[in-house]
């Protein structure tokens, strides 16, 4: 049966009726599908395991599906909606599978050591503007380094590298998400911090 | 430097967002929209977002398969 966005919602909700049922039987069977053909895709998943696998995580697709229900707004179809649910279901579930990374995978101690360290370029060449911008960027690398958790510090300090927050993220073990706003906290921190020792650094 | 330190990154949405935006971005992209025009800071996070584009497609191949009615059928 074809339904449009709007009937897909007014089905799922229609409490107790045969057309809930209809409804849910519909959406579990497109459900597994999708699961299926996105395991099939990944080349970390044999074969033989994908109809456990597709099983478990339509399941778990189902529950976030029912959970977030009211909060599909119609920006998209409502198909397209819960195959992105279900494939990112799949992928938490696979994700799930592997054993967690080290909390430092990439950093020995020298670069550690380098990135705590770090010693920026003073670019000005007027000699009182730069003893001005020297004494600020002292006053950051001191809040840096003893007002930041070592998470917030080595973020920002890969940051200001040059890593993107995907490859962050890889590197000390944790989420893009994570590390988008520990690179908020540990700035907002940063602000705040030289703005109490009377630098103008814009508002916290 | 301290500037530098302050500012936000190039892309303004954070994957969250991102990923909330990804199913009508799809169904735009099927119907033969110019994304770029529709979602300009979606497409710019997704240049720069490995696992972002990656979701982004995997999402594009999945439906586009479901709406030509080629998902695999279940083994009974």
């Amino acid at each position: 049966m074809q339904r449009d966005r709007y009937q897909w919602i007014a089905d799922l909700r229609s409490d107790g009726t045969p057309v809930q049922d209809a409804a849910w039987k519909d959406l579990s069977r497109t459900v597994f599908e999708v699961a299926c053909a996105y395991l099939h895709r990944r080349a970390d998943v044999a074969e033989p395991e994908i109809g456990q696998l597709a099983e478990d995580a339509a399941q778990e697709a189902l529950v976030d599906i029912l959970n977030k229900l009211d909060s599909f707004r119609g920006e998209s179809k409502f198909t397209t909606w819960v195959y992105g649910l279900v494939v990112n279901n799949t992928r938490e579930l696979l994700r799930k599978r592997r054993p967690p990374e080290p909390y430092w995978p990439s950093l020995d101690d020298d670069e550690r050591t380098m990135l705590l360290e770090v010693v920026p370029d003073a670019r000005v060449c007027d000699p009182e503007l730069k003893a001005e911008e020297d004494d600020l960027v002292r006053a950051a690398q001191e809040v840096i380094n003893t007002r930041l958790t070592e998470r917030q510090r080595v973020v920002l300090l890969l940051h200001q590298a040059g890593h993107s927050p995907s490859e962050i993220a890889e590197q000390i073990g944790t989420t893009r998400n994570n590390v988008y706003q520990l690179l908020y906290v540990a700035r907002k921190r940063l602000k705040r911090e030289l703005h109490n020792r009377g630098y103008n650094v814009g508002c916290t | 430097m301290v500037e530098a330190l302050l500012a936000a990154p190039e892309d303004t949405l954070a994957c969250d967002q991102v990923s909330a935006q990804l199913p009508a971005a799809v169904d735009a992209a099927i119907a033969g929209e110019d994304i770029n025009k529709r979602f300009p800071q979606l497409v710019a996070h997704l240049q720069l977002c490995d696992q972002c584009r990656q979701e982004f497609e995997d999402l594009l191949d999945i439906t586009q398969m479901a709406e030509a009615g080629n998902l695999p059928e279940p083994e009974d």
